[in-house]
């Protein structure tokens, strides 16, 4: 029963950066690998504010939120617009590549060993069955309301509605007069700072690595094909199945190291099945 | 000073297998691998297996005995096999999709199977890795002489050769011809009756073979294998040699190879390692090959030795029909 | 030769083709107009393996080949043409036609590799008949080149070639002469016409240009929302008050 516990609370932290990548994916049209890595980046900026500079946690928090906005800022200009021309394939390997230099980047820096936070030690309380910290509550809280927030903006604001149209056609939008240039850095914006909270929401709850983020990386891309490319609830739903079912696999103790693997035989049987998703369009992006 | 170098040029020669055979998959037909490091291994671990002898290790108390300390040659037939197998069973469900989903399935794979290797001590010994491999004709040229390290040389510059050559003649074949259509438009190579899942299934499990191979000459070469020597930086450095390179043309291949693998990693070894961080220039290396590899996308797409141009013989006359 | 019965197609909501019948008879040309959206490219593309109609048959010289792939399909002998023209840019005219030949023992892996005097002999066999095409289509000049350097109306001729070289017994051309100058029109006319004499084949050709339709076509079908409104002799069509209707209704 405890592992539904962390199945959910797995599925928790995988919720947020899921949508969001998704929401990256289909504005941007391609997979980008450095995603988790931007995520263990942010957590990593974090590390740097709360315990080598001694700044308190939130405070540390919101300052490398932003910094993460801008570096995903940063990366589009550099990176993948002027790349955009030679198509989806060729940014999936630019994305590859920018993976590394942020991965090589953290372990010049930090090393290799897990890292963590310098906050209060809080005792666990009891919810039913469930033994839960403070702080495993307040991310699953805050993940699944930010999540909800991105549909909010999606639906209701103005941006979103930009971002909607230029994913959905990209010449028909500039056609008809949406600013797809502010949609995309706005894209970029929100989906990175959300994967840098997704990252300090995960060296919370985990534990930091340089290699935390590309292996994140792997259990989103699985959320995300088994919710149906393209499409954001498929894309939480995705994240909470794949959380639940990798976590109860520990049940059996001869499993318990081959997590991902698990997510990766879901992700791999679906794509044998029904390569769309559970949700997803025909058409994938 | 001698078996240094030719240390260095045996294992600069491997790296270029694995190019070769990713240029195969990415340069001829626009396959995105991303799982190298996974072909590499397992590969690396089948010949190492098959090669090694008997070693033992533990598992919850039992005893498990692993190697069978067979020959080298067997070790690269079965090698290029289960790497060429594993291949064709990724490849049936992911080549009819699109090519982003492979490059994500590859990736994937690499890391299983690094898990695995890291998990299953009974059959690879663990994080302990298989020792005692034992070089082609061991009994007469121990593993630390000179003899045995030229006579993998020879071995290992022998399989490239090879596999140059065939990959050359395949891209000038028909074969190829229909690769670089399918790279380039799928859907009109297959409305001119070529089926196309074929040709790339071919073309991915004929990367497999080499890639394997690599692994097995891999295993050989460092007498003792370990899962740490298979993770994705490896796949990611592979394509940075492609890239820089120059992807579709084996010389750039080769080039890239030799000069990533060889002048930059192999020559920023002699760097004073700084105390307490020895991770450091490795990373740094690894950074700038990074960097390097988004540069050169931006500024020279097609790398150092761009594709070359086919140029089919005139015949003769041409009787035309008017 | 060609029959189409009973073809229904959906996507998502919209229905593209609503119980369509068509036949074409051997050696015809036939001509298949209609305003835009009223479902003939997505008819080709049901004939030719990229769609699976929902409902209905299509049959070849007597044999089902409904939900066949494109390359089965053309293996059958039929080809078909894109409305805007797929030329493989990174590769030469030369190249472009060579690779539409059917049965080339080259392209199989060990034989490729080995590269055997039987594939030598094909591919000079092929290279020779390439070039004649070429000539014909007066790209000879150019088949050294890219096929990127390519204007409007060559493109359509080179993939007029590239068809010819698979050596079909039925072509589907959509829109062969668009984008094309009037002398270039001309010359895909009179070479439309040449293939059904010299070679018996048959045709179907999707097409805007009343001029051309009338001129080439034994027989016209006109589609209207996915359906076949009528067919007839080109004197017939004009005629029909159900046919100005549909075109003029839609300002097309």
């Amino acid at each position: 029963m405890v592992y539904l516990g962390f199945g959910i609370i797995a599925g928790a932290i995988l919720a947020l950066p899921s949508v969001a990548l998704s929401l990256l994916c289909r504005n941007c049209k391609f997979f980008n690998l450095a995603y988790g890595d931007q995520m263990g980046l942010t957590a990593y900026l974090v590390l740097f504010f709360n315990v080598s500079l001694g700044l308190n946690f939130p405070a540390s928090v919101a300052l490398s939120l932003i910094i993460s906005a801008i570096l995903g800022v940063i990366f589009y200009w550099v990176v993948f617009k002027p790349l955009r021309k030679h198509g989806p394939l060729v940014l999936l390997i630019a994305s590859l590549g920018l993976a590394f230099v942020i991965h090589n980047t953290e372990l010049a820096i930090w090393g290799p060993n897990p890292q963590k936070y310098n906050i209060p030690f809080e005792a666990g309380l009891k919810v039913g069955p469930f033994i839960i910290t403070p702080i495993q509550l307040a991310v699953i809280g805050l993940s699944f309301a930010l999540t909800g927030g991105i549909f909010a903006m999606l639906r209701y604001t103005g941006i979103g509605r930009a971002m909607r149209a230029t994913a959905d056609n990209l010449e028909l939008a500039t056609i008809r007069g949406v600013d797809t240039e502010r949609a995309f850095i706005w894209t970029w914006i929100i989906c990175s700072a959300t994967a840098g909270l997704g990252g300090v929401f995960l060296a919370l709850i985990t534990t930091l690595t340089p290699w935390t983020g590309f292996i994140t990386l792997l259990f989103l891309f699985s959320a995300l094909i088994l919710g149906g490319v393209g499409n954001l609830v498929g894309a939480l739903v995705g994240a909470m199945i794949i959380g639940i079912v990798s976590e109860c696999a520990g049940i059996i103790s001869a499993l318990a190291p081959y997590k991902i693997a698990i997510a990766f035989a879901i992700m791999f049987l679906c794509l044998l099945i029904r390569p769309s998703g559970i949700l997803g369009k025909e058409r994938g992006f | 000073m001698t078996s240094f170098i030719i240390g260095i040029i045996t294992i600069v020669a491997i790296y270029c297998i694995l190019v070769l055979a990713l240029n195969i998959r990415w340069g001829y037909c626009g396959l995105l691998d991303f799982g190298v490091a996974g072909f590499f291994l397992i590969g690396a671990y089948t010949s190492a297996i098959l090669i090694s002898a008997p070693s033992e290790s533990y598992l919850f108390g039992v005893r498990y005995t692993v190697g069978y300390g067979l020959s080298w040659p067997i070790g690269l037939i079965a090698a290029a096999v289960t790497s060429g197998f594993l291949a064709f069973l990724i490849g049936i469900p992911t080549l009819r999709l699109r090519g982003d989903y492979l490059a994500i399935v590859t990736i994937g794979v690499a890391e299983i199977l690094r898990y695995v290797a890291i998990n299953e001590k009974w059959l690879t010994r663990g994080v302990q890795g298989i020792r005692n491999i034992a070089r082609p004709f061991e009994s007469s040229f121990p593993a630390a002489s000179l003899a045995s390290d030229i006579i993998l040389l020879v071995l290992t510059l022998s399989i490239l050769a090879l596999f140059f050559i065939i990959a050359s003649r395949l891209y000038t074949s028909p074969f190829g011809r229909v690769l670089r259509a399918i790279r380039e438009d799928e859907v009109v190579t297959s409305f001119l009756g070529k089926s196309v899942l074929n040709f790339k299934m071919l073309t991915f499990v004929l990367g497999g073979i080499y890639m394997g191979v690599a692994g097995a000459l891999f295993a050989i070469y460092t007498t003792a294998i370990e899962p740490y020597q298979f993770i994705p930086t490896y796949t990611f450095l592979m394509w940075g040699c492609l890239i820089v390179g120059g992807s579709g043309n084996n010389w750039g291949a080769i080039l890239g190879g030799a000069l990533i693998m060889g002048l930059f990693v192999q020559g920023t070894r002699f760097l004073p390692s700084i105390p307490g961080q020895h991770q450091l220039i490795p990373a740094l290396r690894y950074i700038a090959v990074g960097i390097l590899l988004i540069v050169v996308l931006r500024l020279r797409p097609r790398g150092l030795l761009p594709e070359k141009a086919i140029k089919t013989e005139e015949t003769g006359n041409v009787n035309a029909k008017s | 030769m060609l029959k189409a019965e009973g073809i229904v197609k959906d996507f998502g909501g919209l229905r593209a083709i609503n119980h369509c019948f068509i036949e074409v008879e051997k050696g015809s040309i036939v001509g298949l107009i209609g305003p835009n959206g009223a479902g003939k490219t997505s008819l080709f593309n049901v004939i030719t393996g990229m769609y699976k109609p929902d409902a209905g048959r299509v049959t070849f010289k007597g044999e089902d080949i409904t939900g066949l792939r494109p390359d089965q399909i053309c293996l059958k002998g039929i080809t078909r043409t894109f409305q805007i023209s797929r030329e493989l840019k990174v590769m030469t005219l030369l190249e472009n036609i060579m690779l539409g030949f059917k049965d080339q023992r080259g392209e199989n892996i060990v034989r490729g590799i080995l590269n055997p005097v039987s594939v030598k002999e094909q591919e000079k066999r092929n290279l020779e008949r390439s070039l004649e095409i070429l000539e014909a289509m007066k790209l000879y000049e150019l088949r050294n080149e890219s096929a990127a350097i390519l204007s409007g109306g060559q493109r359509k001729m080179l993939e007029l070639g590239q068809a010819l070289a698979t050596g079909p017994e039925m072509l589907l051309l959509d829109e062969p002469t668009a984008g094309a100058t009037a002398g270039e029109t001309a010359m895909v006319v009179s070479f439309i016409r040449r293939m059904r004499e010299e070679q018996g084949l048959t045709i179907l050709i999707v097409e805007h240009k009343m001029e051309v339709i009338m001129g080439i076509c034994d027989k016209i079908i006109v589609m209207s929302y996915g359906e076949k409104l009528m067919e007839g002799s080109a004197e017939e069509v004009r005629q029909n008050e159900q046919v100005r209707e549909a075109y003029l209704g839609r300002g097309a």
